[in-house]
């Protein structure tokens, strides 16, 4: 083995820094899953008649539906009846007024997780609203965003305060019915942010949701709405993490974007759940619904993503162009390690005519990691002069992983223009030795030659984010170069 | 997989035991033949529900009752010449012509031949590779083809035996909803060499399933041409299993124009060291023509070499699918594998959907693929123009630019200017709708 091989392998072996449990007294509903569990979390979260019915609607319809089996991901059976689908910090009375109210264990929970909650939240300009297991515990910033009519909370206050606009949008892009996760998620969902945009503003700040799952035997099922009214522009940014565990936790969100006429919506994620110990052992189970629909003309959703973290990914980020002239993007790092197995890519549904997508995926598989890019461009046959253009670009880092694309095209209309290209290859020892050569060690030359890879997606990453993505991938990447 | 149609799976029980009774062979060919109809019960029917059959649509086929194939006189002008002294063997509804074939003299222990006239003499020579090869064991339409298959030809060359002239093969079909399940086996030993020309045609409306086997030994040289004129009205539901040895080059050239559903599935397995393989397919659609490809290339040893070039025309309603994999095996290293899917469409209908999937187990490996789908670049258009050439004009010779490029690929000259021909004649058929 060469010197720079060795390096690589001795890299791999750093440790997940975020995987503390908070001592924190929680509220958890016994495992197991039956109506009287979901009308239990309605209670709990008093919400509306409707918003049961509809949980109901969909946990029925969740029973005849089966686990689906066409991604190329192992894992034994999930036990549903053994989770616990809701836990909360237990509250002392009333809820929090503001963020000096929240338990100060939480509070250092956060902290040591660099979320710029309350004072920090102001300096560093980002509205944050922390997920922490199954409820939203804190929303900051919301004064300042309240003044230009702009609604970020979580979705159970959403559901409390503006009863019609979740009404209107829920499930309208992500039916109940849709698939297993995202079904089961309608019926169980606890949490998650809530963002309505109104129309002609353009929201000041990146607005953030931060989740973390801290019980054992929960899942985390969080459902994000996020609405641009025409002619708004938002961005918003996710970040997740997990304490460490033996056994494997199930995470199956749904986001749902809409974007009316002219509006923007920007969409990033910084996925770092834990992935599970170098034996593969223990992680999380991430099987997410994300979809959004430009709704109007001239609409754009781009997602952005940088997945990191989960002993499983399972998330398709997808795109419906319905209205004319819309832009859907998607940009995508993933990176393996370890026993970790990602599925993951897009689906850009042209429906509309001159609408436009565009796809860069990168991935990265180091260890015995697994790493898929499986993605959908479809152009109906109304998607006049449509054009997609998708690239899948593999890096192998080792002889033990493995990379696989499977791009599904399928052309309705002669006008259309889709190309897809994909490549697969490992680090070129010329590459590294060009840098040796120069005197960059072989980890910093890794660092720069896998970060020069990224770079197509790491540029659409706010300026925090794509710095914070940079360490990550240096940090996931430490001892598994070959 | 999901279970048997019931409906369906009878008749086809009856069929079988009757075909079985019919036949007196040895033990050996009627286990594997009852081993292949079990692995059809239990494969089933394909319904779109399975992945591999979701842009198939076996309906119109499925609403068929199929006739068991039998013997008819055909006119020696409907079959295709290539125009050079060939090895040439004709089946008609499945059964070797002897009148219309014509053999050549070939050296000790080659032989080519239709499997009636060799099963009973060389009978230890084709048991052990008769339906050997890995590949395609979820195919029912491969299940089918062992466990029903009446004749074919069965070519085998020993070590270092060089053919120069081609072989041609022709299997013609008479229609009457007849169902015919031709065969192919060729082996090349060791250093063996052939050129091979395998055309399927026919009249009316039948189901053509065949199977061929291509088995290549170390150093093996072949060149492998399957042109598909089937009738307007066939089905035809194919499959194609090749092994390759250290070191052996199998060039195969995959023409399609015919059939009102046209399926070949291509299993190739590079099994030694430096084996190379090139797969180039065009198919020319039109009016509600479907032209479905799917293949897998598995690179199990190192410093193999692969390359797929897959281009359609569509005109009309025409559907074309294309489902491709290059599965690299962990031991495969320094494989260089490329895929590349090409799509023109010419008219508002027409439909193309391309599935090119990489599954890559090796790290230094290089590998890629690429498709695309579209009309004509409308600039090159503006360039003929712009020179005098008329729009219709400019159309034509940009699509035959786009077609022609994988005729030249073949190195039979014959033949590629036949098919050139063929090009040329449909382009002048089918108006360019364009949008």
């Amino acid at each position: 083995m060469t010197d720079s091989a060795q390096t690589l392998e001795r890299l791999a072996a750093s440790d997940y820094q975020y995987g503390f449990v908070t001592d924190i007294e929680q509220e958890t509903v016994a495992p197991g899953l039956n109506e009287d569990v979901i009308r239990l979390i309605s209670t709990k979260k008093q919400e509306p008649d409707w918003l049961l019915e509809w949980r109901l609607t969909a946990f029925r319809n969740w029973l005849t539906q089966q686990q689906p089996q066409w991604a190329r991901i192992h894992y034994p059976p999930i036990d549903y009846q053994a989770i616990s689908y809701y836990a909360a910090p237990k509250q002392k009375g009333e809820g929090p007024k503001s963020l000096d109210e929240i338990d100060p264990e939480l509070r250092r929970t956060y902290e040591k997780l660099g979320i710029p909650l309350a004072e920090q939240a102001i300096l560093a300009g980002v509205a944050v609203d922390a997920v922490f297991d199954s409820v939203s515990v804190a929303t900051s910033y919301k004064g300042k965003l309240a003044e230009l009519g702009i609604v970020f909370c979580s979705f159970s206050e959403a559901v409390r305060e503006h009863p019609e606009l979740v009404r209107k949008y829920l499930g309208s892009v992500v039916p109940y019915r849709d698939n297993y996760y995202a079904t089961l998620n309608s019926a169980v969902f606890s949490d998650g942010s809530f963002v309505y945009i109104p129309p002609g503003v353009r929201c000041p700040m990146e607005l953030s949701t931060y989740f973390r799952i801290n019980a054992s035997n929960t899942g985390q099922f969080e459902r994000t709405l996020i609405i641009a009214d025409e002619g708004a522009y938002v961005s918003y940014l996710e970040g997740c993490t997990a304490p460490q565990r033996d056994e494997n936790q199930l995470h199956a969100a749904v986001v749902e974007l809409i974007a009316l006429d002219n509006a923007t919506i920007k969409y990033s994620t910084v996925q770092n759940w834990y992935p599970g110990d170098a034996q593969g052992r223990g992680g999380i189970y991430n099987f997410v619904t994300k979809r959004g629909l430009c709704k109007g003309r001239d609409s754009k959703i781009s997602w952005t993503q940088v997945e990191t973290g989960s002993a499983i990914t399972w998330k398709y980020p997808s795109c419906i162009l319905r209205g004319e002239n819309s832009v859907g993007e998607f940009y995508s790092v993933a990176i393996t390690r370890d026993y970790q197995q990602a599925d993951t890519g897009t689906k850009m549904i042209h429906i509309g005519k001159n609408t436009r997508s565009t796809i860069v995926s990168k991935g990265i598989s180091a260890g015995h990691g697994q790493n898929a890019y499986r993605g959908l461009v479809k152009i109906m046959p109304t998607a006049e002069n449509a054009r997609n253009h998708s690239q899948c670009d593999s890096l192998l880092i080792g002889d033990q992983c493995g990379a696989h694309t499977f791009p599904y095209i399928e052309v309705q209309n002669p006008t259309a223009q889709v190309a897809h290209e994909a490549s697969t290859s490992k680090i070129s020892e010329d590459q590294l030795f060009y840098c040796r050569q120069r005197g960059i060690g072989t980890e910093d030359a890794v660092s720069l030659i896998v970060n020069g890879f990224c770079k197509e997606v790491f540029k659409e990453l706010p300026m925090e984010f794509a710095v914070e993505a940079q360490k990550l991938i240096e940090l996931k990447l430490e001892g598994s170069v070959g | 997989m999901t279970a048997i149609a019931p409906l369906f799976s009878d008749p086809y029980r009856q069929a079988f035991a009757a075909f079985m009774a019919e036949r007196r062979e040895s033990e050996a060919i009627a286990r594997l033949r009852r081993a292949a109809f079990a692995r059809f019960e239990t494969l089933g029917w394909p319904t779109r529900h399975q992945e591999g059959w979701r842009f198939t649509d076996l309906a119109p086929l499925q609403a068929l009752t199929l006739q068991k194939a039998s013997a008819a006189l055909i006119d020696a002008a409907a079959l295709p010449e290539l125009g050079v002294a060939a090895h040439r063997l004709v089946f008609i509804n499945g059964r070797l012509a002897p009148g219309l074939s014509s053999e050549r003299p070939l050296l000790d222990r080659a032989f080519i031949t239709g499997f009636s006239q060799a099963l009973p003499r060389d009978l230890d020579l084709i048991a052990p590779v008769l339906d050997a090869l890995p590949g395609l064991q979820f195919h029912p339409f491969a299940a089918l083809n062992t466990a029903l298959w009446e004749d074919g030809a069965f070519i085998y060359l020993p070590q270092g035996t060089v053919i120069e002239e081609p072989i041609h093969l022709v299997f013609y079909a008479t229609g009457g909803d007849m169902a015919v399940y031709p065969r192919l086996l060729l082996a090349l030993e060791d250093g063996a060499q052939a050129t091979v020309v395998v055309e399927y045609r026919g009249q009316g409306r039948y189901l053509n399933s065949p199977l061929a086997e291509l088995q290549l030994g170390h150093d093996a040289a072949l060149h492998y041409h399957q042109v598909q004129e089937e009738s307007p009205q066939a089905f035809h539901v194919g499959g194609i299993r090749v092994h390759q040895s250290r070191a052996s080059q199998a060039n195969l050239h995959l023409f399609s124009s015919g059939g009102q559903l046209a399926r070949t599935d291509l299993e190739v397995l590079l099994d030694g060291e430096h084996a190379g393989c090139l797969v180039n397919g065009l198919t020319l659609g039109q009016e509600s023509q479907t032209g479905d490809y799917h293949l897998r290339v598995e690179h199990a040893q190192p410093h193999g070499t692969s390359e797929q070039v897959f281009k359609s025309v569509l005109n009309g309603q025409a559907r074309a699918v294309f489902d491709g994999m290059i599965h690299v095996r962990q031991h495969a290293q320094k494989t260089d594998a490329r895929q590349t899917s090409r799509n023109l469409l010419l008219s508002r209908q027409a439909q193309a959907r391309s599935n090119p999937r990489l599954e890559i187990l090796a790290d230094d490996v290089k590998c890629g693929h690429g498709s695309s789908t579209g009309f004509l670049d409308p600039d090159a258009e503006f360039y003929l123009r712009a020179r005098g050439i008329s729009l219709t004009q400019a159309r034509a010779l940009l699509v035959h630019a786009f077609a022609n490029d994988s005729l030249n690929r073949i190195t039979l000259t014959p033949l590629r200017d036949r098919l050139a021909r063929l090009l040329a004649a449909w382009l002048a058929l089918d108006s360019i709708e364009g949008n």
